[in-house]
C-alpha cells in the first residue's frame, strides 16, 4: 500500500514546474488584489485536487491492472488513494503555511493577516477540495475517468436546476430567509463542521469505491 | 504445480473464456499461442486479479488463491504500463515498498548488465529498454513465475534473443516457471516446454512442445490431387489458389501422402489451419 503512495507522489513531484507556475502566478494576482488568502490556498487546494489526476494517470498508462498483479488486496488498493489524499492534505497545509510565512515576512513584512480566520480558511478549502475528492472516487471506480466527467457535470447540472426552481420558488412566493444564524455558526464553527462532513463522506466514499471497484475489470 | 487452473469462466458481450483448465508446472516454460481476441489476455489477467473470473477455481504454489501469493510473480504486460515520467530508480522506490524480497542490488546489476539508464524518463528510452526494463522489475523480487505477455513484442531480433536466455535462466532451477504469451511462435520454438493453444476462449491443446512436434504434418496437396487424401486423416484444412494446405496426424500418415510432405511443420501453421482451415 506504502508503494502505491509512494507511486502517486512520484507522479505529483514531476509536476512541479506546473506548481512553481501556479504559485507565481496566484502570488502576483494577490499583491494586485491586496488579499493574500488566493496564494495561500491555490497550491494545496492544486494539491488535493491532484487525487483524481492520479487516477487519469493510471488509466492513461493502463497501470492498473499491472497494480493489480501485486500482493494487495482490492480494499488495500483503493485504501491506497484515499490515504494518498489524507497524506496532500497534510503536505498541502504546511505548503499552505509555508507560503503564508514568505507573504508574511518577505513579501510584504509586517502584513498582518495571520490570524486564526486566515488558517480557518485555508482549512476549509482543503476539506472541501477532499469532499470533492471523495465524491469523485466512487463515481471513478465506476465510470473510469472519462465517463465520470460526464456523469459528474449531469449532477451538478441537476443540482443547479434544483437550485434554480427552489429559488424561483421564494422569489415568487416572497418568503424571507434570514440567514445570519447560519453564517454566524459557519464562522464560529465551520472548520468542525466541514472536518465533520468531510470525514462522513471520506467514510462512505471509500465503501462505495471498494463495492465498485471490486467488480471491476481491467 | 505453480500455477493450476480449473473450469476457468468469465463471460463478456460478446465473448468468453469457456471452461479453461491450464497447469503452469515447476521449471517449465509453458507457451500461450492464439489469434487476436482469442482469450490469452483475458486467462492471463484472470490469473492476476485483474479481471474477475464468474467462476472455477485458480490455486497458485498449491493453496487457494491468494493476493499475498502474487509476491512470488513477475509480470510484464504487452503495454508498457509504467508511467513514463518515472526513472528506472522511481521504479525501484516504488517497488522496494511493494515486493517482500524486492531486491535493489540486483535491480541495479541487471539495469547495468542490460545498460539500462538509471536517470533517464521512461518516455526517453526505446523501446527495446522500456520492454528490458520491464522485464528486470519483473526479475528483481526473486519470483519464483513469470507471467509475460507478449514480452518480445516490438524487439529487434538481437534483443529478442537476449530476452529468451533470460527466461531459459530463469527456470534453470527446475523451481521457476514462466507462462508466456505471445504472437512469435518461433520464439516457443526455441524456448517452450509445453505450449497451451487457445482459440475463441476454448483450450484447443495443451501439450508438450515436442509431443505436437512429433504429432502434426502439413501436407501442400495441388487441388486436382486433394481427392487422394483420405477426409478421416485431415485434422483441418484450407483451401488456397493453387492448392490445398492439410493437417494430419502422423499416425495417420500413409506412404502416398508423403510426396506432399513440403516442409517441416511448425506451430504458426498448426495455428493457422486450426483457426482458418475447416474440419
Amino acid at each position: 500500500m506504502k508503494a502505491l503512495i509512494i507511486k502517486d507522489l512520484l507522479f505529483i513531484k514531476g509536476s512541479w514546474k506546473n506548481l512553481l507556475v501556479l504559485f507565481i502566478g496566484s502570488l502576483l494576482i494577490s499583491v494586485a488584489l491586496g488579499n493574500y488568502l488566493l496564494a495561500m490556498v491555490c497550491v494545496p487546494v492544486w494539491l488535493l485536487a491532484s487525487g483524481i489526476n492520479t487516477f487519469q494517470t493510471d488509466e492513461f498508462y493502463n497501470t492498473e491492472s499491472y497494480t493489480l498483479s501485486f500482493p494487495l488486496t482490492r480494499k488495500k488498493i483503493v485504501l491506497s488513494k484515499y490515504l494518498f489524499s489524507l497524506v496532500m492534505l497534510v503536505i498541502a497545509t504546511w505548503i499552505g503555511l509555508i507560503i503564508y510565512a514568505i507573504v508574511a515576512l518577505i513579501i510584504r513584512p509586517g502584513f498582518n493577516g495571520l490570524n486564526t480566520d486566515m488558517i480557518k480558511y485555508l482549512i476549509m478549502l482543503e476539506l472541501a477540495s477532499l469532499i470533492v475528492d471523495a465524491v469523485f472516487y466512487p463515481v471513478i471506480y465506476k465510470f473510469g475517468c472519462e465517463k465520470s466527467r460526464l456523469v459528474l457535470m449531469s449532477i451538478i447540472m441537476l443540482l443547479l436546476g434544483i437550485a434554480a426552481i427552489i429559488s424561483a420558488y421564494i422569489n415568487t412566493h416572497d418568503i424571507k430567509i434570514d440567514l445570519t444564524n447560519f453564517v454566524n455558526f459557519i464562522q464560529d464553527n465551520g472548520v468542525f463542521a466541514v472536518a465533520g462532513i468531510t470525514i462522513v463522506t471520506l467514510i462512505i466514499s471509500y465503501f462505495l469505491s471498494v463495492k465498485f471497484y471490486k467488480k471491476k475489470d481491467y | 504445480m505453480n500455477i493450476e487452473v480449473k473450469n476457468l469462466n468469465k463471460k463478456f458481450d460478446e465473448f468468453a473464456l469457456k471452461d479453461v483448465s491450464i497447469d503452469i508446472p515447476k521449471g517449465k516454460i509453458v507457451g500461450l499461442i492464439g489469434e487476436n481476441g482469442a482469450g490469452k489476455t483475458t486467462l492471463i489477467k484472470c490469473i492476476l486479479g485483474a479481471m474477475v473470473k464468474d467462476s472455477g477455481t485458480i490455486k497458485l504454489f498449491g493453496k487457494d488463491y491468494d493476493n499475498l501469493a502474487k509476491d512470488d510473480i513477475g509480470v510484464v504486460y504487452d503495454d508498457s504500463f509504467m508511467i513514463e515520467t518515472f526513472t528506472s530508480k522511481d521504479i525501484n522506490m516504488v517497488l522496494k515498498n511493494m515486493y517482500k524480497k524486492w531486491d535493489s542490488k540486483l535491480y541495479f546489476k541487471y539495469l547495468k548488465e542490460y545498460k539500462i539508464p538509471t536517470k533517464k524518463e521512461i518516455r526517453k528510452l526505446s523501446t527495446g529498454m522500456k520492454k528490458k526494463l520491464e522485464i528486470v522489475a519483473a526479475l528483481s523480487h526473486h519470483p519464483k513465475v513469470l507471467i509475460l505477455d507478449e514480452p518480445t513484442s516490438g524487439l529487434d531480433p538481437v534483443i529478442r534473443s537476449e530476452v529468451l536466455d533470460i527466461f531459459k535462466n530463469f527456470v534453470d532451477n527446475n523451481e521457476n516457471s514462466i507462462l508466456l504469451s505471445t504472437h512469435i511462435t518461433s520464439d516457443l520454438e526455441h524456448i517452450a516446454d509445453n505450449v497451451i493453444f487457445i482459440s475463441n476462449g476454448e483450450i484447443i491443446f495443451d501439450r508438450p512442445l515436442k509431443e505436437i512436434k512429433d504429432d502434426y504434418i502439413e501436407l501442400d496437396i495441388d487441388k486436382n490431387n486433394f481427392k487422394d487424401i483420405n477426409k478421416k486423416d485431415i485434422i483441418r484444412y484450407k483451401e488456397n489458389r493453387l492448392d490445398y494446405q492439410v493437417l494430419v496426424h502422423k499416425k495417420n500418415m500413409k506412404k502416398e501422402y508423403e510426396k506432399y510432405i513440403t516442409h517441416l511443420t511448425t506451430l504458426d501453421d498448426i495455428m493457422l489451419l486450426y483457426i482458418k482451415g475447416e474440419k
